[in-house]
């Protein structure tokens, strides 16, 4: 009986193709790529961020005077490279354009530093003794000749300068709002964090007033990538300063020191003129 | 001749090509710019083999270098130029015949130093360079080739040296320079009955730092200037680093 084996055989494969076509039917359609979805850029460096920073630099670069005391939290290594903190505190007075005194009294031997637009003197009083030199009339070129010419270097003395806002942007390659804190200075901040190619700083501000708390700063390309803290308190701005403020009586009464880098090498010998030839 | 030294005669010789590549350069202005070299100036130095070579700006040089059996360690350029090192002195003589000639040697704080005839020196210590020209001096940072006002960690001039920290490193890592620090005024009538001829007695080096006196020494100022006489040992002070130091300096 071959008649009925073909019609149970095409039966059973009309059976399979309905089971196969059912199947199909109750699958999902195959997913669509999906949509080009991606999350929209945000900018490394945030408006709000700086508008943050525009607002403090603002705030200082118009005050005629300023006056705040610095505790400044500095790393350096040891022999061993392991790093070490150290701490001073420096009482700071600055008139602008061009007048600025710090008086140091801890950590270490205490100091005094003192820049009146003409000359800048640094006197000792654990040992009675003065330094003196002519300065420049423009404080951002005194602080330089300050630091190549004895590596003096005031870290706050960076928002001091005639535009604070251009000296914190400079070369900036992010800057964003981290937040606020309820802990630093007493009072609420906004936190934000910038950075350059070589510096990578955070800095707490006042809401309230605009005035920086807290500076941390970290240099990568330094060796060991210290870290440099201040903190900012007893700020006022405005205040009237005498101008004796700017200098000290020890200038004519004490001996004499120069100014002059600790690193810098001995002199080179003089070259002596040849004898002449009778 | 140990391996220090030699390595030291080497980094001398480097110092001066790199000292007098970077005399050009200025300075920078601000706090954000510390980390480059103001003009743009690159310049990189190095050697194997017996052979160096050098770049400054896309200029380049090469030559060979060396220690002979005496101990006197060489180096020459492509260009027929040459320098010697030994013992703490070197001289050089260039392709077109100019001839300088100086010392090098180490302080007892670890600086790395070379002077030539024509009032030119160069300096290293921990990470650091200082090259000067004429009494002008520029300085920078040999990680990173920074200069000028940008950010520099404060230098340090050991300030907690009443504990006599020696190993906190710093320009004054010694601390005072013996025990008893005095004050400047008082100096003048502290007791120091020797005074012997030689300057640099009791072991101190010349152009060495130190945070404090030791004690015994004398008041002496001259001129302008204040100098203190310490068993035979003379002193100068100086305010640097936001600190006072004082340098061994020669009689005078």
């Amino acid at each position: 009986m071959a008649f009925p084996h073909k019609i149970r055989f095409f039966a059973w494969i009309g059976m399979g193709l309905l089971l196969a076509m059912a199947a199909q039917a109750q699958q999902p359609p195959p997913a669509a790529p999906p949509p080009k979805h991606t999350a929209p850029e945000h900018p490394a460096i945030e408006p709000a961020a700086l508008e943050i920073l525009k607002a403090a630099s603002a705030r200082l670069a118009a005050a005629k005077a300023i006056s705040f005391s610095a505790l400044t939290t500095y790393e350096h290594p040891a022999r061993s490279g392991q790093p070490l903190y150290y701490t001073t505190l420096s009482e700071v007075v600055f008139q602008r354009p061009n007048k600025l005194r710090v008086i140091t009294p801890a950590d270490g031997p205490p100091s005094e530093f003192y820049y009146d637009g003409r000359v800048m003197v640094a006197y000792d009083p654990a040992v009675d003794l003065v330094a003196v030199t002519d300065a420049p009339a423009n404080f951002e070129a005194a602080m330089k000749q300050a630091l190549e010419s004895a590596a003096i270097y005031f870290p706050f003395a960076e928002i001091l300068v005639a535009d604070p806002y251009a000296n914190l942007s400079e070369g900036l390659t992010s800057a964003f709002l981290v937040g606020q804190s309820k802990l630093v200075g007493d009072t609420v901040t906004d936190i934000v964090a910038f950075a350059n190619d070589n510096v990578q700083a955070e800095i707490w501000i006042g809401v309230e007033d605009g005035l920086p708390r807290a500076i941390r700063t970290i240099y990568p390309k330094e060796p060991g990538q210290g870290r440099t803290e201040i903190q900012f308190s007893n700020w006022h701005l405005d205040a009237d300063v005498a101008p004796a403020a700017f200098t000290t009586p020890h200038l004519t009464t004490s001996p004499r020191m120069s100014f002059a880098r600790p690193d810098a090498p001995p002199s080179p010998p003089v070259k002596s003129a040849p004898a002449k030839q009778q | 001749m140990s391996r220090g030294e030699f390595a030291m005669s080497k980094l001398s010789i480097a110092a001066v090509v790199a000292g007098l590549m970077i005399l050009g350069t200025g300075p920078a202005n601000a706090w954000m710019r510390g980390g480059y070299t103001p003009s743009g100036g690159h310049w990189g130095a190095g050697g194997s083999d017996g052979h160096w070579a050098g770049s400054w700006n896309g200029h380049t040089g090469g030559g060979s270098y060396g220690t002979t059996d005496n101990g006197t360690h060489y180096a020459t350029t492509d260009r027929g130029g040459s320098a010697t090192a030994s013992d703490g002195s070197w001289s050089s003589q260039s392709a077109s015949g100019r001839t300088n000639s100086g010392t090098y040697g180490t302080t007892a704080y670890g600086t790395h130093y070379a002077t030539g005839s024509y009032g030119g020196t160069v300096a290293t210590n921990d990470g650091s360079w200082a090259a000067g020209r004429n009494g002008q001096y520029a300085y920078g940072n040999t990680y990173s080739g920074a200069s000028g006002y940008g950010y520099h960690p404060p230098a340090v001039v050991n300030q907690y040296y009443g504990t006599g920290c020696y190993n906190c490193g710093g320009w004054s890592a010694g601390g005072a320079a013996a025990a008893g620090a005095v004050a400047g005024a008082a100096v003048g009538v502290a007791a120091g009955a020797a005074m012997a001829s030689n300057a640099y007695a009791a072991g101190y080096a010349a152009g060495s730092v130190y945070a404090a006196l030791p004690a015994g020494c004398i008041y002496t100022p001259i001129g302008a200037q204040t100098y203190y006489q310490c068993n035979g040992t003379w002193f100068t002070p100086s305010y640097g680093a936001n600190g006072t130091y004082y340098s061994v300096v020669p009689a005078p």
